[in-house]
């Protein structure tokens, strides 16, 4: 009696202890398969169906293998899968930042793809060069990219605005983009009612992307050392500075900032910025929230350092990849050739094409949804032209904190450009010098 | 309650212990069952407590990335803390600072609203409900209305500001606001604070207000002479629990500001989270000797307390305890 009733008891607390263990996922209950592949991503809102439907065509397409299809939200993704891979059980197929890749393929916590593409016949011309570029280190390729344009900066301006304060043409250059946003910002001088352009709200990450255009790669290809402090620097920062000061000051361009959101709360659908530097994921954004803005694209201007061809952001982009120790690594490898190579069926080209953004596949024209060519495809693909790829740090997450430090001792004038570089650029070295002691 | 678990320790002290082989076998059954049910919270203390908390010791005197084992370093993290990280010592000076302002704030707010609604008036139970209700409130939800009240532009608070005739204040985006407008926010959890003091005013007898009442002492001397000593206990205990949260101070940073501006939100906590699952490597060991740092404090911290307290705790029926 007691040793029956203990064991239910026993069974009864398990059950339960397991309970917050549960992941939030989609399995499609039709599929039968001997392998079931654990597949991690971050595709929320309106593209978590499309997901479904990607996984779905290649259950059908690969017989036999079936998909659990996990969506996980993007601020703890380093947690999640740094836990699993510590505790042995990591997901077979990751969404994965390129940004992150360099720590991963040095730990060889990753698999390398080569062999995989060789025996397929996967070339790597298939990619654009400057996509195909963010997935390689110590020269293996550790992940296939998708989406593509991670590294686009793109000005999205209200032409309205443009044309009511008289502006005819995109700006070209700093000194243009410094006298445009002044004459689009709306203000009494002290509380902001509109703001023309805001440098520092730019895609991925503001002061490297600034460097970028000003002609400027902050980081060795080896990305063993940083070079920022110097006259190409300086002249960014003074850019910026001079940016933030016509947008009332760092203080009041924040307070600003809090009024906006994401999708139909941004700044340029809302009507609170006239121009905008921000990724071409703003595309669909525009589509789905603003249909009535008069919008277009240009290139972001350029530095005095820099030039016309040369734009672009800095940001790495995303990839597909496979941990080590994953439980089905040839499968998997069938998963992720779908998901960012395949040009039929709802491959890689369908799920970009749905959502209208850049492909990083050369076959494919993310524009060209249901046989119809999007008007603005041509002005996007231009901005695209000029992306100049900007090799990502192995310690980005924490370059990025210093940059962000070394912007606010400027800005709130705390320090001077000068030092504020030199300050910031001996920190890095020092993270980078420590990594490659230990990795290199 | 400060007094309620005083009288039960007290009472285990003077238990006379029972052995095992003694226990007839009825006793012995309900004793197995009585082990089974309080399994659970064993397992979760052993799991996720204790094996953690000698785990993150020990990791402290490493570098541990996670995808490969451990490497010993010995003190070489505590060296870096103290003399090279200026993180460190900004972040512990918020920390100190959100620490000193929350529990003043929920220790008199608290103890300011129990003894209001320890009163006879109409919709008591309304009342305390009312105010115990941001206490359940998941704390992103309370993040995000916090951002809506404390907006710079639109926000509730700087509204009343406003008609009043005071300028509107920047509070996530000035660094010297930044930090009282958590100050602000930490009125939140007040209702919790606000029962444990009612539980404690509840405890108090009629008739120590009774005998003072007929010594003619007036509202003021009686709360000053009869109710504060006598809540002693219950504010000892009540700033010991705040102490001991607002040092860990984290979530509705991590959510709200990130640490900005300036980073005069960065509090210890965060920075701790942002060497461990932020950075890249990540950097359990130097976290976890954070970690240690933060738990010799707060131990320290509740150690000046525990030992003060024999000057300025009084319960009721005997001297200081």
């Amino acid at each position: 009696m007691f040793r029956k009733s203990t064991l239910l008891l026993l069974v009864a607390v398990m059950l339960l202890a397991m309970l917050p263990l549960s992941a939030v996922s989609a399995q499609n209950p039709d599929c039968e398969g001997d392998v079931t592949l654990t597949y991690w991503h971050h595709w929320g809102g309106n593209r978590i169906p499309l997901m479904e439907e990607q996984v779905a065509d290649f259950e059908n397409h690969n017989p036999g293998i079936c998909v659990d299809n996990v969506f996980l939200p993007w601020d703890n993704r380093l947690q999640n899968l740094l836990a699993a891979i510590a505790a042995g059980n990591p997901p077979d197929v990751t969404m994965f930042g390129r940004h992150d890749l360099p720590f991963f393929a040095a730990t060889e916590s990753i698999i390398p793809l080569d062999d995989y593409m060789a025996a397929d016949g996967i070339d790597s011309a298939i990619f654009h060069p400057s996509e195909f570029a963010g997935t390689q280190f110590n020269g293996k390729t550790w992940l296939l990219p998708l989406p593509g344009g991670g590294a686009f900066a793109i000005a999205w301006y209200n032409a309205d605005h443009l044309a009511e304060a008289g502006i005819e043409s995109f700006p070209e250059t700093w000194d243009e983009m410094l006298a445009v946003a002044e004459a689009l910002t709306i203000g009494d001088g002290s509380f902001l009612e509109r703001v023309g352009f805001n440098a520092n709200g730019v895609t991925g990450f503001p002061f490297l992307a600034w460097l970028n255009a000003n002609g400027q790669t902050w980081i060795s290809d080896d990305l063993r050392s940083i070079t920022i402090n110097n006259e190409a620097g300086i002249e960014t920062l003074e850019f910026m500075q001079a940016m933030t000061e016509i947008n009332y000051g760092i203080e009041e361009l924040n307070a600003f900032w809090e009024m906006s959101g994401e999708f139909d709360q941004g700044p340029l659908i809302q009507g609170l910025v006239s121009i905008e530097s921000n990724g071409s994921w703003t595309l669909f954004q525009l589509e789905d929230h603003a249909e009535t803005l008069n919008y277009d694209v240009a290139p972001i201007p350029y530095g005095p350092s820099g030039s016309a061809d040369r734009r672009g952001g800095a940001h790495g982009g995303w990839g597909y990849m496979i941990p080590k120790n994953a439980a089905h690594p040839d499968e998997a490898w069938q998963l992720v050739k779908w998901l960012t190579t395949e040009v039929d069926g709802k491959g890689a080209c369908w799920f970009i094409q749905q959502q209208q953004r850049p492909s990083p596949l050369v076959e494919c024209n993310g524009y060209e949804k249901d046989g119809v060519v999007h008007h603005r495809a041509e002005s996007i693909l231009g901005v695209a032209a000029l992306d100049y790829l900007v090799p990502v740090a192995p310690v980005q997450p924490e370059a990025n904190q210093i940059l962000n430090r070394m912007l606010e001792d400027v800005f709130f004038g705390d320090s001077s450009i000068e030092d504020a570089l030199a300050s910031a650029e001996a920190e890095i070295q020092a993270l980078l010098d420590s990594f490659w002691e230990e990795y290199g | 309650m400060a007094q309620a678990f005083g009288a039960q320790l007290s009472a285990l002290r003077g238990r006379r212990r029972t052995r095992w082989r003694d226990l007839s076998p009825m006793r012995k059954r309900e004793a197995k069952f009585g082990l089974l049910f309080i399994l659970p919270w064993i397992i979760g203390v052993l799991l996720f407590a204790l094996f953690p908390f000698v785990a993150s010791f020990l990791l402290s005197f490493t570098k541990y990335n996670i995808v490969a084992p451990p490497k010993w370093v010995g003190l070489e993290h505590y060296a870096h803390i103290f003399t090279d990280d200026p993180l460190f010592v900004k972040s512990l000076w918020n920390t100190f600072v959100y620490v000193a302002g929350s529990v003043i704030i929920r220790i008199v707010l608290g103890f300011a609203l129990a003894l209001l609604l320890n009163t006879k008036v109409r919709f008591l139970g309304l009342w305390r409900t009312l105010f115990y209700l941001p206490s359940v409130v998941p704390i992103v939800a309370l993040s995000v209305i916090w951002l809506y009240v404390l907006n710079a532009r639109a926000g509730l608070l700087n509204s009343l500001l406003y008609a009043i005739g005071l300028p509107r204040v920047r509070w996530f985006a000035d660094p010297d606001f930044a930090m009282l407008a958590f100050l602000i926010m930490s009125t939140t959890w007040v209702g919790v604070t606000m029962v444990i003091f009612l539980a404690g005013l509840q405890g108090i007898p009629e008739e120590y207000y009774d005998a003072a009442k007929i010594d003619g002492a007036n509202v003021f001397q009686r709360l000053l002479r009869v109710t504060i000593p006598l809540m002693t206990p219950t504010i000892y205990l009540n700033v010991l629990i705040n102490i001991i949260g607002a040092f860990q101070v984290f979530t509705q940073i991590f959510i709200m500001t990130g640490g900005a501006p300036r980073d005069a939100t960065r509090t210890y906590v965060l920075h701790l989270f942002d060497h461990a699952f932020q950075y890249l490597p990540p950097q359990m060991g130097y976290s976890s000797a954070l970690a240690w740092i933060l738990f010799m404090i707060i131990f320290a911290f509740t150690a000046v307390i525990v030992a003060t307290s024999q000057r300025w705790v009084f319960y009721q029926g005997g001297e200081a305890d």
